[in-house]
């Protein structure tokens, strides 16, 4: 039985295999860097304990950036 | 006559056309955002709209910021957008303010005069965090848009028991990972898509419509013309100005709160010594036998160039990459004695950069970097008036 994968786990395996250059603009403390939002199926993770929340099978993760220009 | 057509909506009628009139928003830039949310404001006939920029129309923002036309160049943005706005319904008044919005500026007007909805269509972050601030103290709903390239969000805060903008997003993001449109670019249409919701939201407010986005965001992608609607968080009771015990009571200095200043503008670097900078016109002198490597990226050289320069990005410098190709257009050139290579961008600020990268990585061989100060800028100002600025 493989272990529960919770958002926390995404976020370092993430900075370890996928980002390639300056991981601290993504990451900071072990969550992301403030001004990026993350969503689990459209909703803020906030709304679902952040880091600890234990991932699903067909959840769709995402990283918004916020905007700032007009 | 003029409002007929959205009078006679049940989610209007006569009552609300009434409540449109008596009602006073405040807009936070006429750029590339508040040109089209005060143009529909003004056209549905809200009975006060104020607007606050302290900048001047540049030919770079007509592209985007609708009020403003050819002939309004080097005029406060302010009274362009007010000429146009009055002569399209002479009905609503119109109070255009030439003024930069920090915490005491934005104070005094927010305090003065109770607005029924904030418009932000400000363009940096220390000026978001201020708005919504002054939103919280003084309990006004704040109509949030912002556009970037070919994306766009939109939601407002503090309303109805709602999410403020510090409950979602409590500490400013670090400074490197904001990019502004002056970097960044953005098109037109998303822009006014953005810009337009924020009218339409602001209409929903003031006639207490259902429906508002409150505690949602929008997320608008003009490249696959897709509209996200997102679940944001509730209102964080622990939040530092909405929560129940606010550490922030009074309005503090932005830009040192987010390390950022509360514009747009390019600040300029310093960061070489006299002797590895030479003046545009000493440059303009010798640009025909040197080596010039003009860092810019790609597609900004292909807009426009100095001829004989090569195009060698500065974000390949910065991370090393494609050095041997470097290597071997410097060994072509190399001589017994020092040979100088000049370094050009758009202002003279990535080229300081990527001369300070260069003289560590090349050190071994003879040649000298020097950096052309002030950019393609100070070329177009100084030697050839007809290279584009952009």
């Amino acid at each position: 039985m493989q272990k529960d994968w919770i958002l926390g786990d995404l976020l370092i395996w993430l900075r370890d295999n996928l980002l390639k250059e300056r991981p601290e603009l993504f990451l900071q403390d072990n969550s992301v860097r403030p001004g990026i939002l993350v969503l689990v199926n459209d909703s803020d993770w906030e709304l679902m304990d952040t880091v600890n929340y234990p991932i699903q099978s067909k959840d769709t993760i995402t990283f918004i950036s916020t905007l700032h220009g007009g | 006559m003029r409002y007929s057509r959205q009078m006679i909506m049940p989610n209007v009628r006569v009552n609300g056309q009434i409540f449109f009139k008596q009602s006073k928003v405040i807009i936070i830039g006429a750029g590339g955002l508040g040109c089209p949310a005060a143009l529909y404001l003004v056209c549905a006939g809200i009975g006060e709209i104020t607007i606050v920029d302290y900048d001047k129309v540049e030919l770079s923002n007509l592209h985007r910021q609708i009020l403003h036309s050819e002939e309004d160049l080097n005029q406060a943005k302010v009274d362009s957008a007010y000429n146009k706005l009055k002569s399209i319904n002479s009905d609503v008044k119109i109070i255009p303010i030439h003024l930069h919005a920090n915490s005491i500026t934005i104070q005094q007007l927010i305090t003065q005069n109770k607005y029924d909805v904030v418009v932000d269509g400000s363009d940096n972050v220390a000026t978001r965090y201020l708005l919504n601030d002054v939103c919280v103290m003084n309990n006004i709903p704040l109509v949030s848009g912002s556009a970037l390239q070919m994306e766009g969000q939109l939601t407002v805060y503090h309303y109805k028991g709602g999410p403020c903008y510090r409950c979602v997003f409590p500490d400013p993001p670090p400074p490197q990972a904001v990019t502004n449109c002056g970097d960044g670019g953005v098109l037109g249409p998303v822009c006014g898509t953005i810009g337009t919701l924020q009218a339409l939201e602001t209409i929903k407010i003031i006639s207490g419509s259902a429906g508002v986005l409150s505690g949602q965001l929008l997320l608008f992608d003009g490249s696959s013309t897709t509209f996200r609607n997102v679940k944001l968080r509730g209102r964080n009771p622990k939040c530092a100005i909405c929560g129940e015990n606010p550490t922030v009571t009074k309005l503090i200095d932005y830009e040192q709160f987010c390390q950022s200043s509360a514009h747009d503008k390019v600040i300029n670097i310093d960061i070489l010594e006299a002797d590895e900078q030479v003046e545009a016109k000493e440059f303009s002198k010798i640009v025909s036998n040197a080596l010039v490597l003009d860092v810019r990226p790609e597609v900004e050289y292909q807009m426009c160039s100095i001829p004989g320069t090569i195009n060698f990005p500065y974000s390949d410098i910065e991370k090393g990459h494609r050095m041997e190709k470097l290597n071997d257009l410097l060994n072509d050139k190399l001589t017994e004695v020092e040979y100088n290579v000049y370094v050009l961008c758009r202002r003279g600020n990535d080229s300081q950069r990527a001369v300070s990268c260069l003289k560590n990585r090349f050190s071994h061989i003879p040649v000298k970097f020097y950096n052309i100060k002030g950019g393609l800028h100070a070329y177009s100002r100084l030697v050839d008036p007809q290279f584009p600025v952009y």
